[in-house]
């Protein structure tokens, strides 16, 4: 499972990084995927609750900035 | 540009506060205003800084309560009133903001807005077969305000019988929030309406709490984030806040959209043919002409910003409308163009307190402005009517838009 921020969309509301802290960071305001293994990341990325983690940021982020697809 | 010119309240200003955004921008784009004690933020970077910037702070009312609210002549009435507004997640820093914002969330995803259409279509509908026969009528005052509070109204679980009630309490509540505070009189006035609202609320909300319906008040009641929940008081803060941020606000997006498609026959081309989608056109709305004037901030440390230092306590004005026409990110700013696409304005602001709401405000307008172009042959402006807009710092709003059509 992987997920992808546009970053020029992005508006930094937040809803991302609040569902999932430990897959999505606000940095300087925006949102971007913590790389897996990066401090703060979850290890597993290929298991249900990541799949389902992404399926919801994807589904309420207020400007569709988020796409997810497999590994 | 002479000061005079530079009050955002003269008539001048309030029918376009382009011309004194663009000045600002151009020659004083952090301007220290006297007048109003504040700073006034105009281009694109800094209003996008500063909303991405936890040292401007959203907590702009504790001050406020502290100094005029808690001595022991202070009014009551007025206690009670801002108490209701201390609750509300637009005034509030994480980690308080964090938490209001969470148990909301999932009840605005556009996703759960979504399931709201074909309510939205069906009022829309009625509302435009009481006025289609007549040819002539305010889409502001007829169509545009009523369906707004219909929807925010139905939303939150208000009997259909209760609408107007609604409707009247809204009014209350933006006197009191808007600037544009007339005579003592009708503050009081204000006051007592917000207060009816807020017991309304709470009767919803009590019977929310035996007997839960798929309404909003119910979601309220019933979220839950681990073993947190908002409390009776919260519920009813949050019912009164999604009523004012909501209602007016989309409101004068539908009708700032309608004028600028009346306005622009060549634009309004573009969407009837199908050539532009309502999506894109809705972002142009909200940059060429949105809803949301001014946004407030208060400063909780000096900052630098532009070459000025705004400092602790003092007060910000960031101006959505005039960053989102700054020649430094937007091609032909001044022009109407439904088929930009990038379109990085900020009318629904940045950051964490970006609007909640934006999900339904994009559905309604969605649904409200094209079923009017489809339902009112040859629409036009009247013109024997004079296009008036209200004159309030936070919105830029019409107070009418009088049109014709074959009927
Ligand atoms: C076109 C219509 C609308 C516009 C232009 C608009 C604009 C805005 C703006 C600029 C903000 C940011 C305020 C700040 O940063 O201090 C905001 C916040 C908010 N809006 Fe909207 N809004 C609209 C419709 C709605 C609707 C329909 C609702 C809900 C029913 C809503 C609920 C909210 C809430 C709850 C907040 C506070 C969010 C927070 O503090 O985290 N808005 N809105
Ligand atoms: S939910 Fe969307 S807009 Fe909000 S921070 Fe995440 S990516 Fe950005």
């Amino acid at each position: 499972m992987t997920a992808r921020v546009d970053r020029s969309r992005c508006v930094g509301s937040g809803t991302c990084t609040q569902i999932a802290p430990d897959l999505f960071v606000l940095e300087d305001g925006t949102a971007r995927v913590l790389a897996p293994g990066e401090p703060g990341s979850r290890a597993v990325r290929d298991d249900d609750r990541t799949a389902a983690d992404v399926e919801e940021a994807v589904e309420s982020c207020p400007v569709q900035a988020i796409e997810g697809g497999p590994a | 540009m002479t000061a005079v010119e530079l009050d955002l309240f003269s008539p001048a200003a309030v029918a376009d506060p382009y011309a004194v955004f663009d000045h600002l921008r151009d020659t004083d784009p952090v301007h220290w205003s006297p007048r109003y004690r504040s700073w006034i933020v105009t281009r694109h970077a800094d209003v996008s800084a500063a909303l991405r910037d936890a040292r401007f702070s959203s907590d702009r009312i504790s001050p406020f309560v502290d100094a005029k609210l808690s001595g022991p002549d202070a009014d009551p009435a007025l206690r009670q009133t801002f108490a209701v507004l201390a609750d509300w997640m637009v005034f509030k820093d994480p980690p308080d903001h964090t938490r209001l914002r969470r148990l909301l969330r999932t009840a605005f995803t556009p996703r759960s807005v979504a399931a709201l259409e074909p309510r939205v279509r069906a009022l829309s509908d009625e509302l435009l077969d009481a006025v289609a026969g007549a040819g002539r009528a305010d889409l502001v005052g007829s169509y545009a305000y009523p369906l707004t509070a219909a929807v925010i109204a139905e939303m939150l679980g208000v009997p259909a019988a209760d609408r107007d009630l609604f409707k009247g309490w809204s009014d209350s509540i933006s006197a009191l929030v808007f600037a544009g505070l007339g005579t003592p009189e009708r503050y009081e006035r204000a006051a007592d309406g917000m207060l009816e609202l807020r017991d309304y609320l709470g009767d919803l909300a009590e019977r929310a709490t035996r007997d839960p319906g798929d309404d909003l008040v119910s979601a309220l009641v019933q979220a839950r984030d681990d073993d947190d929940s908002l409390s009776h008081d919260e519920v009813i803060s949050t019912g009164v806040l999604l009523l004012f941020a909501g209602h007016e606000t989309t409101t004068n997006l539908i009708g700032n959209g309608l004028l600028a498609l009346l306005q622009h026959p060549d634009q309004r081309a573009l969407l009837e043919s199908g050539e532009v989608g309502i999506g894109p056109a809705i972002e142009e709305f909200l940059r060429y002409d949105g809803p949301a004037k001014t946004v407030v901030r208060q400063m909780a440390v000096d900052v630098e910003l532009g070459g000025q230092v705004l400092r602790a306590g003092q007060r910000v004005f960031l101006c959505p409308p005039s960053a989102n026409r700054d020649p430094a990110v937007f091609a032909r700013p001044g022009e109407l163009d439904l088929t930009r696409r990038e379109n990085p304005h900020v009318g629904f602001g940045f950051g964490l307190h970006y609007c909640l709401g934006a999900p339904l405000a994009r559905l309604e307008a969605g649904v409200a402005i094209p079923a009017v172009l489809d339902r009112l042959p040859g629409l036009e402006l009247d013109p024997a009517a004079e296009l008036s807009w209200a004159p309030v710092l936070l919105s830029r709003g019409l107070t009418g838009l009088p049109v014709r059509w074959r009927s």
